[in-house]
């Protein structure tokens, strides 16, 4: 056994390690494909991270502006109120009489308005007729021929 | 050193074997014997719910005039543990909200009270005053607050909401299924802030909004009955009274005036809930010599009188058992004609047409013409009135022939319109109806006319017609209304009271019903005056106002004259 160490190979090479470099070679590939693997995930858990706190940061902001939509629905409200307010008939009548120095209706005189008689609707005349030979030349040719009607 | 070291580690063993005990007895504690009590309590505060309230529908006039409305309000509360100076708090909000220190503070040092709500429906101005106090403890909620623009016009009319935000009277009792709309629900996991989690499990039933109602009710007409009803009743130191005009062609009800009546704004403030009923169609009255225009609409259709026809008019008439029933003030008219019957007013007239017709054709003419059963009109606490039928224990000789003048029957102010629009109508009698439209989303549902009966023949409503506007012209005197022919009949009825009719000032109700122009007509008017005191009688304490209505209503709606005339003089007051 000692002699045999000693002992260079017939062909003169190195003895090298039966199967270790595969074994390397695969091992990095897969801590390569670890690493890539995490690394996808990582990025998977960020994305789904920022996914997350963006969909919750716009659910608080549609909350707000559903908030601010009732606001100003019910603040529309309250000047359709207002508005009302003012037209309230009673009040229409103090401005009109204290401010606006109106008085109420005190004479009406209906006036008697001769209706215009009635002019006689004019008969419809028939357009001119073409010739018949105009009329076969148009339907030939594909000529189609504008009328002026009553109505404008 | 070997026992020392084997006494400490007993004593560590024991010790871990206490704290093991210990956090297993909370563990235990927590997770078996409390834990649903817990799981329970977390999951409540995990999901809440809350209730949405639906916004309640507007109301509006047929001229789309806002009755009723919604505003934002608030609710302001107290978390009692967080107030840190009730005292304080209460000096400050006292004069805010309306209620006195003392109450406040008592509100706040409530023993075993976590929450407490201490005022309701607070304007927008008072909550930022109290928002700006910065007061630890005090919160504020937005919370609806239904809103009446014109105070107490047409109040009766459309009630009012209360405090849990349903219809209490009027239209928004009978309509609240529609215009309160139905609220929402939402169920979500919310964070500590009590904001809904958007990625939590959540459930969303959203309220829908409540339909808003158009009304036949015309403001401009509504506005007429209530400013001359309120000087009517100034001038003739009257108790109360009703207005009412309808569209006699369709049963639309433009104006209902009554008073006494009350802001629904400030409901908390009445102290008589009496009030918040409406006299047109939840209190009956005897309707007196208004009721003739019946009387005399069934002897014509029935055939047994003509305005020709002449009867003796007596002062009274005696019944078989010596009843003697007389003439108001024992006037004694002599031969007078139907159509004199009327303008006379003459109860011995109006008794000889019930006597031809016999009770049997009277009274199911009565009901015919819908007296003694409610019209069908849209409006809450509608009563039937009293119509008493032979063989009821009501009915006697004697009341059939005061029914024939319109005592000893009751009727709501609206029956009377009703029956006398059918008149008007050509004999067709129409359903009452209030709401013209609910407007729900992109859904409309428009009130349709509906007839109800005819009740007479249309030949006799014209010869009525006629008849009564001879009896209008007989008012001159009193009240008219120049270049229109209208047809009008006056009232004036005893009350009854516990031992018979009342006696004295004020003791009677003076009315007006008619309708017009005669040649078309388009308005019934009722003009009631509960216990006048500056004339007894419907012709002067009624009359008036009732020209005056009916004067601002056909200028309203440009009806012109349809007899020649110089001019048309008003009043001079206001409308």
């Amino acid at each position: 056994m000692m002699v045999a160490e000693g002992v260079r190979s017939v062909t003169g090479s190195r003895p090298q390690p039966v199967g270790r470099p595969i074994v390397r070679r695969r091992g990095r590939a897969w801590l390569a494909l670890t690493l890539v693997l995490v690394g996808a995930l990582a990025g998977l858990c960020l994305l789904y991270l920022e996914q997350t706190s963006r969909v919750v940061e716009l659910g608080y902001e549609l909350t707000a502006l559903q908030h601010q939509r009732d606001s100003v629905a019910l603040e529309a409200a309250a000047l359709r109120y207002e508005l009302a307010r003012r037209q309230s008939l009673a009040r229409i009548y103090e401005l009109a009489t204290r401010e606006y120095g109106m008085v109420p209706l005190r004479r009406v005189e209906p006036l008697e308005v001769e209706r215009s008689p009635v002019l006689p609707t004019p008969t419809p005349t028939e357009p001119p007729r073409a010739p018949w030979w105009q009329r076969a030349n148009d339907a030939l040719l594909g000529i189609g021929r504008a009328q002026a009607g009553d109505e404008p | 050193m070997n026992g020392l070291s084997a006494r400490r580690l007993r004593v560590l063993l024991a010790a871990f074997v206490l704290f093991s005990g210990a956090v297993s007895y909370r563990v235990v504690s927590f997770a078996v014997l409390q834990g649903p009590v817990l799981a329970q309590r977390a999951e409540a505060f995990r999901y809440r719910e809350d209730i949405v309230p639906a916004h309640r529908g507007d109301i509006l006039d047929a001229r789309g005039r806002v009755l009723a409305t919604d505003i934002p309000a608030d609710r302001v509360s107290a978390i009692v543990r967080q107030v840190e100076d009730p005292h304080r708090t209460a000096q400050l909000l006292a004069p805010l909200i309306g209620r006195s220190a003392e109450d406040i503070e008592a509100a706040l040092t409530q023993p075993g009270r976590e929450w407490v709500v201490l005022q309701r429906q607070l304007d927008p101005e008072v909550s930022a005053q109290i928002r700006a106090l910065e007061l630890p403890g005090i919160v504020l909620d937005p919370e609806p607050k239904r809103a009446y623009p014109m105070g107490d016009f047409a109040s009766q009319v459309l009630g009012f909401v209360n405090w849990e935000y349903r219809g209490a009277y009027g239209l928004e009792a009978a309509y609240d299924s529609v215009v309160g709309g139905i609220p929402g629900q939402l169920v979500g996991e919310r964070d500590l802030a009590g904001n809904v989690i958007a990625l939590g499990q959540s459930s969303w039933n959203p309220p829908k909004d409540g339909a808003t109602l158009v009304l036949t009710i015309d403001s401009a007409v509504q506005y007429i009955a209530e400013s001359v009803l309120d000087r009517t009743i100034q001038e003739q130191r009257a108790a109360g009274g009703t207005i009412i005009i309808m569209d006699v062609r369709t049963g639309a009800i433009l104006a209902m005036a009554n008073r006494p009546s009350f802001d629904p704004n400030r409901f908390t403030a009445v102290s008589d809930p009496a009030l918040f009923v409406n006299p047109s169609v939840s209190a009956t009255y005897e309707p007196g010599s208004t009721f003739k225009v019946i009387t005399m609409a069934l002897g014509l259709d029935a055939g047994v009188v003509t305005p020709q026809t002449v009867v003796d008019g007596g002062a009274y008439r005696e019944l078989p058992d010596g009843t003697r029933i007389y003439n108001a003030l024992l006037q004694e008219f002599g031969p007078e004609t139907m159509t004199e019957v009327l303008i006379h007013s003459s109860n011995v007239g109006a008794m000889e047409v019930v006597d031809r017709l016999g009770p049997e054709r009277f009274y199911d003419g009565v009901e015919r013409f819908g007296f003694g059963q409610p019209t069908g009109v849209d409006l809450p606490g509608e009563v039937e009135g009293i119509v008493n039928r032979p063989g009821t224990a009501g009915w006697s000789l004697t009341t059939f022939y005061t029914n024939a003048f319109g005592q000893g029957i009751a009727v709501t102010p609206l029956q009377l319109v009703t029956a006398v629009s059918a008149i008007a109508n050509g004999g067709v009698l129409m359903r009452p109806y209030i709401v013209q439209e609910i407007r729900d989303g992109q859904r409309i549902q428009v009130t349709q006319p509906t007839p109800v009966r005819r009740v007479i023949r249309e030949e006799t409503a014209r010869t009525l017609s006629e008849m009564l506007a001879e009896v209008m012209d007989s008012y001159s005197t009193r009240f008219r209304i120049p270049g229109y022919r209208i047809a009008a009949k006056t009232g004036t009825a005893e009350i009854p009271g516990p031992h018979g009719y009342e006696r004295g000032e004020g003791a009677t109700i003076a009315s007006v019903i008619g309708y017009g122009p005669v040649e078309n007509p388009r308005f019934c008017v009722l003009v009631k005056i509960d216990r006048p005191k500056g004339s007894p009688w419907g012709e002067r304490a009624a009359g008036p106002a009732f020209a005056e209505v009916f004067r601002q209503l056909l200028l309203l709606y440009g009806i012109p004259p349809s007899q020649p005339v110089n001019s048309v003089t008003g009043e001079g007051g206001r409308p």
